[in-house]
């Protein structure tokens, strides 16, 4: 998958908008939104919101998460736990990528934020690898891993895959020898 | 070579491959069990016309695989030094450092192929090429989801053939994340595809 991909499935996360128009319900497949009147918080999908931000038609409200002493504490909690933190949103770093990028006006902060949000995906990327190498080190069968991003994961499917399938392949080899050499 | 193409590794092989076609053209000091006759050609430092039972010579791995079968043996081999226990101290010793590109660019597909004969030290050998490459792998991880815009060629240099696949693997997935960062994958572009035909047309034209 591409990150494109992952953002698209990013886009259908829940954000709270004020529009400065009136409309009434607009019906989708995936349900139903609006009604939209001026002034009248609302929830849309990100994608709309990202499309009405563009025409300058609403304000866009943070998510609660996206706040910079919110980010601290969980920067500060990543670096002080051993394993992962929950996220506040499966798509942590898709959706703030997104707000930050298309409705910067409307969030406080906005550089700061993003420092501290690169921060946090360095970190976690840093706690993903070492704990990658220790599975191999190991030679476990399986792991389990906690509170992964969608995009975490998919960042570092394509190696981690192949890699393993390549560890798996060398060890069919030794117990294939194994087995040859007993039965001698 | 394609990233996507599935390098050989494995215990069987594949007949298409050029990386496998490759890897069993690589050769082994083998010695004939059994007489030949009329191959004495094979053998460049005489002119006679048989083999003799004794006779060393150097057999590429595809020829070793079907000769030295464990049910009927034609000749017997050893491993060529990479695999042998010195080598296998080195490894052991600190897998991380070696230039395993210079000492086989198919040195775990090629020890795989080894495996599935049988010699004395092939348990060894087996456990060997696991632990070379668990050691390796926190390296390969850690380049080829770090450099960005870097000159990798260098580092790229010591990995053996799948090892380099991985990394490119990495490196592409790093790739296409940086540029989603940087907002590049939204801009449209018009396809690789319809620049170059264009190019094309007007070099018919001049």
């Amino acid at each position: 998958m591409e990150p494109g991909d992952v953002e698209f499935i990013a886009e259908k996360e829940l954000v709270k908008i004020v529009p400065n128009f009136a409309l009434g319900k607009i019906y989708f497949i995936s349900g139903d939104v609006g009604p939209f009147s001026p002034g009248l918080p609302v929830d849309v999908p990100l994608w709309l919101a990202i499309a009405i931000k563009q025409r300058q038609k609403c304000r866009v409200h943070p998510p609660e998460w996206l706040d910079v002493d919110k980010i601290e504490t969980m920067k500060d909690d990543e670096i002080a736990s051993e394993f992962f933190t929950e996220l506040p949103n499966p798509h942590f770093c898709e959706v703030a990528q997104l707000l930050l990028t298309h409705a910067t006006d409307n969030i406080p902060n906005a550089d700061l934020l993003r420092t501290l949000i690169k921060d946090i995906w360095d970190i976690r990327a840093a706690k993903l690898r070492s704990n990658i190498d220790k599975f191999v080190k190991l030679q476990a069968g399986h792991a389990r891993l906690d509170n992964l991003s969608q995009m975490e994961i998919n960042t570092i499917r394509p190696f981690l895959t192949a890699s393993l399938d390549h560890m798996y392949q060398l060890r069919i080899s030794q117990s294939y020898t194994e087995r040859n050499m007993s039965t001698q | 070579m394609d990233v996507s193409h599935k390098s050989s590794s494995g215990m069987l092989q594949d007949y298409m491959s050029i990386d496998d076609i490759l890897m069993s053209s690589e050769r082994l000091p083998s010695v004939f069990l059994v007489p030949v006759k009329g191959l004495g050609f094979l053998d460049a430092s005489t002119n006679k016309k048989d083999i003799a039972v004794g006779t060393k010579m150097d057999l590429p791995l595809w020829l070793v695989l079907s000769l030295a079968h464990p049910r009927k043996k034609f000749i017997s081999f050893d491993y060529t030094k990479p695999y042998k226990g010195t080598y296998r101290e080195i490894l052991k010793a600190d897998a991380s450092v070696v230039d395993l590109h210079k000492i086989g660019p198919f040195f775990y597909a090629f020890g795989q192929q080894l495996l599935t004969l049988n010699h004395n030290e092939s348990l060894q050998m087996a456990k060997c090429l696991v632990l070379t490459f668990m050691e390796r792998f926190r390296k390969i991880m850690d380049w080829s989801v770090n450099a960005y815009e870097h000159d990798n060629s260098e580092r790229q240099e010591k990995l053996d053939e799948v090892e380099r696949n991985l990394f490119k693997l990495g490196q592409k997935s790093l790739q296409s994340f940086q540029q989603w960062e940087m907002g590049e994958s939204r801009k449209l572009s018009s396809s690789e595809l319809v620049s170059r035909h264009r190019k094309r047309k007007r070099d018919m034209s001049e």
